[in-house]
């Protein structure tokens, strides 16, 4: 009966990937052996060589808080995944008004919320590979992890079913989904910045991690734990049994009914504050596509949480450089530097939040704005100052909080602000562009509206649109500013190529580095027209 | 007010609408019959300019939909079968952002969304969050952005679906008096008595094709049969004939 279940996610799954364009896959292949074979030269090998030694332990004990931290990261992920799995997957009503078992109906639950346990047992499991490798273990090994795995992703997935069902039985159903997101990003925040002192604790920890992994190695310990951790997942799969039996269909009752609810007072009063502060002088119909925007952007939390993103850099920084005393101070120079390294980073995947989603939020009702008398370009142009005002008064407002607190100069903020404005105006100009041009606003799903290949152009095209504008700002730093603290800080990295072509005085680099700006320009010139042009035909 | 020549529309090789020529009248309420997949909807989009014909010219209020879109555009009023809504928005804010997109003043606006609110029984709802409204109040606020720039040709695909018998029969009243005041309904309905008792013509399309237009009395006489012959009768007869004789004959 399960097969029979899930076997129109297999038919799903094989029509796509026979719908795939071979070049595709030819090309993902390629990249995948060559990108194998570098980290495999680059990381693994190394690994391989660490784990046999002595240093092993040690080696463990440091990147233990890391691999943690993701694994944590991941279940987090993973309770929104599951959330969607249980409550909100298309399939749900047909398995609940037919004849099947509960049993089944949870067997099958198990198995999709389990795909969300899939990298982790991935990355455990090729630790463990890895580490029976360069300790040579025999067979058994092998197949013990191999259960062990099993028995891990099963405890998992069932513990955090289990938390699941319970919340959505006893918490406001639409509300946990809402906010989910938000409790995510600062779960997140609160294990990247616990990592520092992870890190030490576990360092301590030597004599216990080397404990472990020598009963890692010891087929008879090995097979124990296994035993063990498999009666402990069996035994809890029964608890979520239970849990769902008992509490599952009134959680779904409740995720399905949408509450009455009526726009805070507030929010009315802010439309009414947003009309009157948006200048007069905004035309219609572009003031009334950016008031919508800003009012579902309120309302919506995955909206806030693109919004709230540059709160992440602020903690990561202050976290880093807030302590204070000399060593803070000598670093003081290279505090601008990690910043802007971060803010790249940043910059590089922004446009591909808000820009891009405002767009494709807008799903079957852009036949609501295609029967009204407005241009396209007037709905492009509105999404994107909907978008790229609030993204950009967040960062500057960060950039003003962090460079007060860590005492830059007014120059250095402007210099992030103003990379920061540059970076996400072409950003979000390409990106909304080959979002017209490639969205499937036909698609009920919002996360599978925007199709993978175009996304990978985006990011690649952000990614070096970032890159060569930071370059350009730097060269312009640079030449400004020779002798100022920031620049010296980096003469000694002046013999690795890139530094060195923006420390020198030859013509080509600002040649090279506005002929690419007037390239991006003209390109996303083009890719706009077109996505406006898409638009007006999208029927 | 609205003229098709020729509409003629194809996905891929399979011809939605063929050769469809009809005109509507200024002041008349014109029901679109026709049974599933007949080619309603794509008509309907057709004419209000979200497909482009594969062949043939639609012309509203003497625009060609094709050549001039925006002043098509600002004379329908158009609801779509399943409403198109932003469930963040009240029904409020809905209606104003429409107001925008149909560049209304903010007080002419604000005028029109309480006059269609209180009159489609929303005024209370107004300010909620369209996630929140029922089927029907998802209807009655689509159908209070069709009409709220006060369009002279109304284009409505299936506008009574969802609806509860009062609501209906309000709205049914509120095209009839739309109609006198000159303006043009072009809906689209499975209920055939809505057909038969509110419209002034009905068309019946069928595999994409006209097969009858005129008033009961003219489609009757098309079909030479007599007064007591409902809309359902003729409908059955002219788009599914045997078969449907066939499976009434199994039935019973």
């Amino acid at each position: 009966m399960v097969w029979k279940i899930l076997r129109p996610h297999y038919w799903i799954l094989d029509r796509k990937v026979r719908n795939t364009n071979r070049y595709v896959v030819l090309a993902l292949v390629v990249l995948l052996g060559f990108g194998g074979q570098w980290v495999f030269d680059k990381l693994i090998r190394d690994s391989f060589v660490i784990l046999g030694s002595d240093q092993a332990v040690t080696a463990i004990a440091s990147s233990l808080p890391f691999a943690l931290s993701l694994l944590l990261v991941f279940a987090m992920l993973g309770v929104g995944d599951m959330m969607h799995q249980l409550y909100l997957s298309s399939d749900l009503e047909l398995l609940m008004i037919a004849p099947i078992p509960r049993r089944t109906i949870f067997f099958v639950k198990l198995l999709q919320c389990s795909r969300a346990t899939f990298i982790p047992a991935l990355a455990i499991g090729a630790f463990l590979l890895a580490l029976g490798l360069a300790r040579g273990a025999t067979l058994s090994y092998y197949l013990l992890i191999v259960l062990l795995i099993l028995a891990a992703m099963l405890l998992t997935t069932v513990v955090v079913m289990t938390l699941v069902i319970l919340l959505a039985r006893l918490l406001p159903a639409q509300k946990t989904r809402s906010w989910m997101p938000v409790v995510l990003l600062l779960a997140t925040s609160i294990v990247i910045l616990g990592q520092q002192s992870a890190t030490e604790w576990f360092l301590g920890q030597t004599a216990l991690i080397g404990l472990l992994t020598e009963a890692l190695l010891n087929p008879a310990q090995l097979g124990l734990l296994v035993a063990g951790l498999g009666g402990l997942a069996l035994v809890t799969s029964l608890v979520a049994y239970q849990a769902f039996s008992t509490s599952f269909h009134e959680g779904w009752n409740r995720f399905r009914s949408v509450p009455t609810r009526a726009a805070p007072q507030a929010q009315t009063a802010r439309w009414q504050l947003a009309k009157a502060l948006l200048p007069r002088l905004l035309p219609q119909p572009l003031r009334g596509l950016i008031v919508k925007e800003w009012v579902g952007l309120r309302r919506d939390p995955r909206g806030l949480v693109n919004l709230a993103q540059p709160l992440v850099l602020v903690i990561m920084v202050l976290a880093l450089f807030m302590g204070g005393g000399e060593v803070t101070e000598a670093l003081r120079p290279l505090i601008f530097w990690i910043m802007l390294i971060f803010l790249a980073m940043f910059l590089s995947v922004l446009p591909t939040g808000l820009p891009l989603m405002s767009l494709a939020q807008e799903g079957r009702n852009l036949a609501l704005l295609r029967s009204a008398p407005i241009s396209m370009s007037d709905v492009l142009k509105g999404k994107f100052w909907a978008a790229w005002v609030p993204l950009v008064m967040a960062w500057i407002l960060v950039f003003l909080i962090t460079g007060m607190m860590l005492r830059f100069p007014w120059w250095q903020i402007a210099f992030l602000a103003g990379l920061t404005i540059w970076g996400l105006t072409g950003g979000s100009v390409v990106t909304m562009a080959i979002g017209g041009l490639k969205i499937d606003f036909g698609v009920e799903e919002l996360g599978r509206r925007t199709p993978t290949l175009p996304s990978y152009i985006m990011m690649g095209l952000n990614l070096t649109f970032v890159l060569v504008t930071t370059a350009s700002f730097l060269w312009l730093l640079i030449q400004l500013l020779p002798d100022s603290r920031l620049v010296l800080a980096i003469q000694p990295l002046a013999g690795y190529t890139p530094v060195s072509w923006l420390l020198s005085d030859e013509l080509w680099v600002p040649l090279i580095l506005v002929g690419s700006q007037v390239l991006f320009w003209i390109g996303a010139r083009a890719l706009w027209i077109a996505a406006v042009h898409r638009l007006e035909g999208w029927e | 007010m609205i003229q098709m020549v020729n509409l003629t529309r194809y996905y891929a090789s399979l011809a939605a609408v063929q050769d469809l020529s009809l005109t509507v009248e200024s002041g008349e309420l014109f029901g679109f019959l026709g049974p599933n997949g007949a080619g309603k909807t794509t008509t309907i989009r057709m004419i209000v300019g979200l497909l482009r014909p594969s062949a043939g010219t639609v012309t509203v209020a003497g625009h060609d939909v094709q050549q001039e879109p925006l002043a098509v555009k600002r004379a329908i009023g158009y609801l779509a079968q399943t409403p198109l809504l932003y469930d963040k928005l009240t029904g409020r804010e809905f209606l104003r952002f429409l107001g925008g997109l149909y560049s209304l003043s903010d007080e002419r606006i604000e005028a029109r969304a309480e006059y269609l609110l209180t009159m489609m029984e929303l005024s209370d709802k107004a300010d909620q969050l369209i996630e929140s409204y029922s089927g029907g109040m998802r209807h009655k606020i689509g159908l209070c952005g069709a009409l709220l720039h006060d369009p002279p040709v109304l284009v409505l695909d299936e506008p009574l679906a969802g609806l509860d018998p009062h609501s209906a029969r309000r709205v049914k009243d509120l095209l009839r008096d739309l109609c006198r005041q000159g303006r043009t309904v072009f809906l689209s309905t499975h209920v055939l008595e809505v057909a038969e008792r509110v419209c002034d013509r009905v068309g019946i399309l069928d595999q994409g094709r006209l097969v009858a237009v005129g008033t009961m009395e003219a489609l009757r006489a098309q079909a030479q049969t007599t007064a007591e012959v409902t809309l359902e009768d003729l409908f059955l007869q002219l788009t599914a004939g045997e078969q449907a004789a066939e499976m009434v004959s199994l039935l019973a």
